[in-house]
């Protein structure tokens, strides 16, 4: 059930109603909160409900006994059971395969073959979020964060809450669980509100990530020898807009949607595009993955208070981790590579603080919007040849273009978007959640026509993969 | 939290729950069918005892079809919407019209339309392996490539990678091949079809489309089409294969009209003109090589018609004209060369 169909449309309508009658009695809401939970999650693969529950059920129990615990030794001890079972799920499901293909390799010089021991499983959907999102819990507890939980329902809300359960954004317990043990904030203007961000959201998918990938960025990198050197780099900008655009739309309609049922998810992104380096970058991109593994991971290593060489090693860690977490395949780990070795960089490089000439300003964003899409094109390609085949076509240096004016247009608005100060946009929101709601109403109905309209080919979310 | 919160949403779906029945109602007084109104009784239904294939037929309705008179010729017309043809008579299209080229003092002929809208060869095949047991037909004839050509456009040319390799280990993959059925009641609203239409075909013609199917499809269409001819032997009909036309040919490419384009991709949001083109001259080569390799008789309706435009409606149905055309050539073919009884 993809937030971007007719399915969950129904759904979300269906629990709306359901959730008005339940409102304010707390069990009731949290129970209808957790069954509508259960069920989107189950509507993808109904097996995979048990690891969602295996996982509450671990976290929750260790959570508990952390906080009874006081031995320090016998509280790491608890802490490890939690992080064994978390990354031994995401081991078996995700990377499993990955490392007896690459190990396998290795050993069949010795006439040995591993690839009996690889499984089917399909890799469950969401399970890199809601993994991490348990894991940042027991790490709270431990550390002494005053987070814990004992009520086991609303526990199981944090995990599975719907709207952030398949791509984020990953929620900390102390941001959300107090949320659950008060009256939900719904108010005309938040409904509202959430309404608006969801149609944002929808908006960034189906405008411009789809428009792009279907009459574009999909071709671009299926055959990219079938095109001019200035197709590719117009297909990587593309693409580069494509992933913000699905991912941060997909966050915006999940903000919106929990919005609307009276909690606050975390922002996820802001502006990434216009950073002046790729530090910046990391701050205005995926946040909430970014912090969790700055505080759970960079932090845990050592971070910045350790020697130098030490620190670019932490940062090695981080990204390289932080890349693997996308997926078991080495483009991914050569994304996360790449941007540990400009963080490494950047960290030797003359500081852009306080650069104060507009000029300069926009030469500094133009040059790391390039560092980052040249990232893209390694996150993107799947296999060696296709990297080197976008090599070799710039290197033509050929300047035709099969691309269409609409592309174009599309890609020229998505720049536009992600350059227009928020605060247009924050005024836009206030300025229409004042009109009739005749008015929204039917905007919304012709909108919702007009993407279903756009919908070519009903792409996923790219950030369901991971 | 109160009620009066979703009147925003209850407004907006009360809004195209409206419009969807305006759009129905336009629908269903064209002769479509609607979800509100059901389907139209249309003159060319089946007998009761015998709902499935759509005979369309005078001749083959007014006998029932099932019961076969001794003597009888029965032609089987194996084809989709371009034989079946909604929009015109039952005396206009090419089925009927060869039916009354056929008959002749003392000789007793019927031809069963057995074709419907959207249906591909395998649809073909699997009607003729359930009910040609009973109707008995002693010759079957084969009109179809668009709808096999837009099915196998969207089987290899369908997302062909954006992670589809990496999809392919996830649930995601498994979503999308089984749309649920609020996606098909979705996809039933003559909304959905407007909206198909007139958005989906212009945004199609600014994607970056496929020159070609490549030879997969090649190999797929000659499968089905020797699978079918296997079918029709199997019942001890003979086997006739037609070749495919089109209003425009490669040679007046830079002359097709945006209607026709707009036509195509409505439909085909994967495949080029060029592509059509490329693919339907191969499939046709397909078609006159196995009739050459396992002698059967092939009508050429693409020499015969292809590119002359008065013949077509669009780019693949007929005008009344066209189907007067079609039935002639058919009926030159079986003249030239009876077919055996059974």
């Amino acid at each position: 059930m993809n937030f971007n169909s007719v399915e969950f449309l129904a759904f979300f309508i269906c629990v709306l109603i359901l959730y008005t009658f339940v409102f304010f009695r707390e069990r009731w809401r949290d129970f209808l909160l957790l069954a509508a939970s259960y069920f989107f999650y189950m509507s993808w693969n109904w097996k995979y409900a048990g690891l969602l529950a295996f996982s509450t059920i671990v976290d929750y129990s260790v959570g508990l006994l952390l906080a009874r615990e006081q031995r320090p030794r016998v509280r790491t001890y608890i802490l490890i059971i939690s992080l064994t079972s978390n990354l031994g799920l995401l081991a078996l499901f995700k990377y499993y395969n990955f490392f007896i293909d690459l190990s396998g390799t290795t050993i069949a010089m010795f006439g040995w073959d591993l690839s009996l021991l690889r499984h089917e499983l399909l890799l469950p959907v969401g399970i890199s979020f809601y993994t991490f999102q348990t894991m940042s819990y027991t790490i709270d507890v431990y550390r002494g964060e005053h987070v814990l939980e004992r009520n086991f329902l609303k526990f199981a809300v944090f995990v599975a809450f719907f709207p952030q359960l398949i791509a984020g954004p990953i929620v900390r317990a102390k941001q959300f669980l107090p949320q659950l043990h008060h009256l939900p904030n719904v108010t005309a203007e938040r409904f509202h509100d959430g309404l608006l961000l969801v149609f944002k959201g929808l908006s960034k998918k189906i405008l411009i990530a789809d428009l792009l990938a279907t009459l574009a960025v999909d071709n671009v990198f299926t055959h990219p020898l079938a095109f001019s050197s200035w197709d590719l780099l117009i297909g990587l900008y593309a693409y580069t807009f494509q992933i913000y655009y699905d991912f941060s739309g997909y966050s915006d309609i999940a903000i919106g949607l929990a919005k609307m049922l009276g909690y606050d998810l975390p922002q996820n992104f802001n502006r990434p595009y216009l950073s002046q380096t790729v530090r910046e970058f990391w701050t205005r991109w995926h946040i909430s993955l970014s912090t969790w593994l700055r505080d759970y991971l960079y932090i845990s290593l050592g971070g910045n208070r350790v020697a130098p060489w030490r620190v670019k090693m932490n940062l090695m860690i981080t990204m390289f981790l932080g890349g693997l977490w996308h997926g078991a395949a080495l483009h991914f780990i050569c994304w996360g590579v790449y941007h540990g070795l400009l963080l490494i960089l950047a960290r030797q490089g003359p500081t852009t603080k306080g650069v104060r000439n507009p000029a300069k300003k926009v030469l500094l964003q133009i040059w790391c919007f390039h560092l980052i899409a040249f990232g893209w094109l390694l996150f993107r390609v799947q296999d060696l040849n296709t990297f080197l085949d976008f090599l070799y076509g710039w290197s033509r240096l050929t300047m035709g273009t099969r691309l269409s004016g609409g592309f174009y247009g599309i890609l020229g608005l998505g720049m536009l978007f992600h350059i227009l100060p928020t605060q247009r946009l924050q005024q836009f929101a206030q300025w229409w959640i004042l009109r009739p709601v005749s008015v929204q109403a039917m905007t919304y109905g012709t909108l919702l026509l007009i993407y279903a309209g756009m919908t070519l080919e009903a792409p996923s979310f790219i950030y369901f993969q991971f | 939290m109160n009620f009066r919160l979703l009147r925003v949403l209850v407004l907006g779906l009360s809004y195209l729950v409206l419009l969807e029945f305006f759009l129905e109602v336009r629908a269903h007084s064209r002769g479509f069918d609607t979800i509100f109104f059901g389907s139209v009784q249309r003159q060319s239904s089946s007998t009761t005892e015998n709902p499935r294939p759509p005979l369309k037929s005078g001749a083959a309705a007014a006998s029932g079809a099932t019961e076969k008179r001794t003597g009888e010729t029965r032609y089987w017309i194996a084809s989709s919407s371009h034989a079946e043809d909604i929009y015109l008579s039952r005396e206009m299209i090419f089925p009927t019209r060869l039916e009354k080229l056929l008959q002749k003092p003392g000789v007793s002929v019927a031809v069963i339309n057995a074709s419907h809208a959207g249906m591909d060869i395998e649809a073909n095949r699997s009607d003729l392996e359930s009910q040609g047991a009973i109707v008995r037909p002693d010759v079957v004839i084969l009109y179809q490539m668009s709808i096999q050509i837009n099915k196998l456009s969207k089987q290899l040319l369908s997302r062909r990678q954006s992670g589809s390799s990496r999809e392919k280990s996830l649930d995601i993959s498994k979503l999308k091949s089984q749309p649920s059925r609020i996606a098909q009641l979705y996809e039933n609203t003559s909304l959905y079809a407007l909206l198909k239409g007139n958005i989906s075909n212009r945004l199609t013609g600014q994607r970056v489309l496929a020159d070609s199917l490549g030879e997969q499809a090649n190999l797929q269409f000659e499968t089905q089409v020797n699978e079918f001819v296997n079918s029709v032997r199997q019942i001890g009909a003979e086997p006739v294969l037609c070749t495919f036309a089109t209003s425009h040919t490669q040679r007046n490419m830079p002359d097709v009209p945006k209607e026709v384009t707009g036509f195509l991709f409505r439909y085909n949001v994967y495949l080029s003109l060029f592509g059509w083109f490329e693919t339907i001259n191969n499939f046709n080569r397909i078609l006159r090589r196995v009739a050459e390799e396992q002698h059967i008789r092939l009508v050429d309706l693409d020499v015969e018609l292809s590119g002359r435009t008065e013949y077509f409606r669009d780019f693949v149905h007929f005008t009344p004209r066209g189907h007067e055309k079609v039935a002639e050539a058919i009926y030159l073919k079986l003249q030239s060369d009876p077919p055996q009884k059974r």
